[in-house]
């Protein structure tokens, strides 16, 4: 981890293949655009590259890692806010090693858990994906997002509440 | 949402211990949430990890060209007027400093309180013959190597001086960018967590700042 600390490229590019997919998975999720999210997890890599030495805690780089991801997307579903352009005209996630592609009824209900996703604020859809996809304790998250138990509670609950009428094609 | 079933999604509760109804509703989430995560990607595409190395890499060869084009070529720099005033106050107070207030600074490697009239200064001075450039990083400007010291006479001693506030400060000298050394003359040393050690000074204002040079 010193070696990662000290600049060292090869060092770095383990890092790099360790956290990768999970910060593009959350990425994607998050924007709901595949070439946001590698263009988010690329600056994520780069930012931490140049930032190094501003990571006090070696042994949770990966959470440091993930925690600038976490604030990229934030800047990029900001910024696409101000530019007013609707989620609606980004269109559902592509499968990409999900969900079997067995027909109609799966990609609709891909697209429907994308629309109910992107329904959600950005904080309650980050807190509900860092608990339920990303299966972190809310201890976690606290630690990672500086934000209190408590309140990443309520942001997961209020997410499952907004969530339930997706329940039905479950019933 | 039912209580116990909060409960059961957040991890405090055990399936087996829920109610018959609660536990069907659970099931029906428990489809959902698997629908959630297989939903969309898996994993970040083919290519983007080498993409990632060679921005690295390209950062990494780019970064001295960049700087000294950035003094070298001609460009406009914009400035806020308030930045570009506090600037310039800062500067007339360094210049107008008397001379006979600043306390010479004799050793190689060392920083040194400087008092005039409340104001602390700090001068930072490190030996380094064989650097091309030498800057002071410290918990003063969160630890971001931008403050250049300067070897105007080209023996190989770099010095600046820096306005600080009051109290107890961390910090470390940065060589050529990426080579982190503490300084050989500071008083005091606290252990930074990777295994090196970050000089301290102890800046106690007015009359009472002393000089942590030996």
């Amino acid at each position: 981890m010193h070696a990662v600390l000290a600049g060292d490229q090869d060092s770095y590019a383990v890092l790099v293949r360790r956290h990768k997919d999970s910060l593009y998975r959350y990425a994607e999720r998050m924007t709901g655009r595949t070439d946001e999210a590698a263009d988010i997890v690329q600056q994520a890599f780069i930012n931490g590259f140049r930032n190094l030495d501003r990571c006090r805690n070696p042994e949770k780089i990966g959470g440091w890692l993930f925690r600038i991801a976490v604030n990229l997307c934030k800047d990029q579903l900001k910024g696409r806010a101000r530019r007013e352009v609707s989620l609606e005209v980004a269109g559902p996630l592509q499968a990409s090693g999900g969900l079997p592609e067995d027909g109609a009824e799966r990609a609709e209900i891909r697209e429907k858990i994308y629309r109910a996703l992107q329904s959600l604020s950005s904080e309650h859809r980050e807190a509900f994906l860092l608990k339920h996809v990303e299966g972190w304790s809310y201890e976690e998250m606290a630690e990672k997002l500086e934000i209190s138990v408590s309140a990443l509670k309520m942001r997961v609950h209020r997410a499952r509440d907004q969530l339930q009428g997706m329940l039905e094609i479950y019933r | 949402m039912n209580k116990e079933l909060d409960q059961y999604l957040d991890g405090e509760l055990d399936g087996a211990d829920l109610q018959p109804d609660v536990k069907q509703e659970a099931e029906v989430w428990n489809a959902f949430l698997r629908d959630v995560r297989e939903s969309g990607a898996q994993g970040a595409p083919v290519g983007l990890e080498s993409l990632v190395l060679n921005s690295i890499q390209t950062e990494k060869r780019s970064q001295w060209p960049r700087i000294i084009d950035w003094w070298i070529d001609p460009h406009a720099i914009r400035i806020r007027p308030l930045i570009g005033l506090a600037a310039a106050a800062v500067l007339a107070v360094i210049f107008l400093l008397p001379k006979d207030a600043v306390v010479p600074v004799e050793p190689s490697g060392a920083a040194t309180t400087v008092v005039d009239n409340e104001v602390v200064y700090v001068q930072f001075k490190l030996e380094a013959p064989e650097a091309k450039s030498v800057a002071v990083a410290g918990d003063f400007n969160e630890w971001v190597p931008e403050v250049m010291l300067a070897d105007p006479d080209g023996d190989g001693v770099w010095a600046g001086r820096l306005k600080l506030s009051p109290g107890v400060h961390r910090y470390m000298y940065v060589i050529d960018g990426s080579h982190w050394v503490t300084d050989p003359y500071a008083e005091r040393y606290t252990e930074d967590g990777f295994g090196r050690q970050n000089a301290v000074i102890a800046i106690t204002g007015g009359a009472g700042a002393r000089s942590l040079a030996p």
